[in-house]
């Protein structure tokens, strides 16, 4: 019986064309039943890396590409993710001129940030825009600020959320939360210590290199050890060594993945980004290989956070969910004891809650 | 003539397709599959402000086409686009 190529692993060929022009790999896939590209399809979708591997389907010889109807719905999602991208851009600049009123320059994270390190930022599948502010006063000025014209609701954790022009934007207290204490407590010297970097987006700031490589792989974890992540942050990650690694602080990163038991979790998560993602080993931190399974298997479970659509015929218990979150924390423990006890306190603290 | 803005050809195999996002839901987008010559038009239109005999001439020189063949061709293919609102003629 033939053997067919692994959803997951076509899907990741896909992005490695995308991310880094190797087409010869992608050309090499075999050609596809309809069948198998829906569920590739589909699989880009629940890992919100659809408009990245519609690039990296454009790069495939034409006797590889998909069905005509399915190429042209992959075209409208990639389409509708570039014009999402436009509006976010849009909303940031509104952003940036409210607070700006107010003389406060706001510190953007993850999202757009990360997009621009992107060979096609516009493909990158955004969700809202994450801003910092420094310091509570100033939280609260810019809260004040975007409020007068958006409603604000608070956030859990402290912090704001608002919807403008459609878009979700959150004004957060920490770019830490849900990290241990001792962690939340280097990262803010570092943030102190490192100068903020130009933001993309006009008028704001985003974190310098070894803040945002700590603060990715930090948000990775935090995810992988909860519901599940998605391919998109490891993307993220990836172009992100790629892009701004030379201009890190590495031995501070590695001296702090050490300090906090979690030199095994960052060598396993840059192994994953050189056998998955194609990054060189030169461009990541760690030379030691730990076996990037753990983190596939989450992945490839839970697509982006987790929010695998989950079908009515599958029958699954409320509790799966539940179920599904006991056994990340449990595969994880090995490389994340620190954070995955600390996280455990805080999912049961809120399930007790 | 204007071609609608963030309408951009990407080249898929040996098509080149151009997606128009009306609302947000990727039923309401319509796609557009353009063969080399259509794609060529799309992507000069703009130039000699209009002028269709100047990019007939400028058609002439990179496809195997006479000028007036050509100017038939962009002029039925503009027709067309401005029926679906993709181009305004000034």
């Amino acid at each position: 019986m033939e053997r067919r190529p692994n959803t997951l692993d076509t899907l990741l060929t896909l992005v490695r064309a995308a991310l880094w022009g190797r087409d010869a790999e992608a050309a090499a896939l075999p050609c596809l039943h309809d069948a198998e590209w829906q569920a590739l399809f589909d699989e880009a979708c629940r890992q919100t890396v659809a408009g990245l591997a519609f690039a990296g389907l454009c790069r495939l010889p034409a006797p590889k590409l998909p069905p005509k109807p399915l190429s042209d719905r992959w075209a409208a999602v990639a389409a509708l993710i570039a014009r999402q991208n436009r509006q976010m851009q849009l909303v940031a600049e509104e952003v940036s001129r409210l607070c700006g009123a107010v003389g406060i320059t706001p510190i953007q994270f993850k999202g757009l940030t990360v997009a621009a390190l992107y060979p096609q930022p516009s493909l990158r599948e955004c969700g809202d825009i994450d801003l910092y502010f420094g310091n509570d006063d100033r939280l609260q000025r810019a809260a004040q600020a975007v409020g007068r014209s958006h409603p604000l609701s608070p956030m859990p954790e402290g912090g704001y959320t608002a919807t403008l022009m459609g878009v979700k934007i959150e004004l957060h207290r920490s770019m830490f939360a849900l990290l241990p204490a001792g962690q939340q407590r280097e990262l803010r010297q570092l943030e102190e210590s490192e100068p903020f970097a130009a933001s993309p987006c006009k008028k704001m700031l985003m974190p310098g290199a070894t803040l945002n490589l700590a603060m990715l792989s930090l948000h990775i974890l935090k995810h992988s050890a909860a519901f599940g992540i998605g391919l998109r942050q490891l993307c993220d990650l990836a172009v992100a060594y790629r892009r701004t690694l030379p201009h890190a602080h590495n031995a501070w990163l590695t001296g702090f993945y050490r300090r906090h038991h979690l030199q095994r979790w960052s060598a396993m998560t840059d192994t994953f980004l050189h056998e998955q993602l194609g990054v060189e080993r030169s461009c990541t931190l760690w030379g030691d290989r730990v076996s990037p399974r753990p983190l596939r298997r989450i992945v490839e479970a839970g697509g982006n956070f987790g929010l695998r659509p989950r079908s009515p015929q599958r029958n699954e218990p409320p509790t799966a969910r539940l179920a599904t979150v006991a056994r990340n924390l449990l595969s994880l423990w090995p490389y994340a004891p620190q954070n995955v006890a600390h996280l455990t306190g805080v999912l049961l603290h809120r399930c007790l809650r | 003539m204007k071609k609608r803005k963030q309408l951009s050809l990407q080249k898929i195999g040996n098509d080149q397709v151009m997606v128009e996002v009306a609302g947000h839901r990727v039923n309401q987008a319509r796609v557009y599959t353009l063969n080399e010559t259509a794609a060529w038009i799309w992507e000069n239109v703009e130039r000699h402000r209009g002028d269709i005999g100047a990019l007939a001439q400028e058609m002439s020189r990179v496809y195997d086409v006479s000028p007036p063949k050509a100017q038939e061709g962009i002029a039925r293919q503009i027709e067309q686009w401005s029926q679906w609102g993709l181009v305004t003629t000034d």
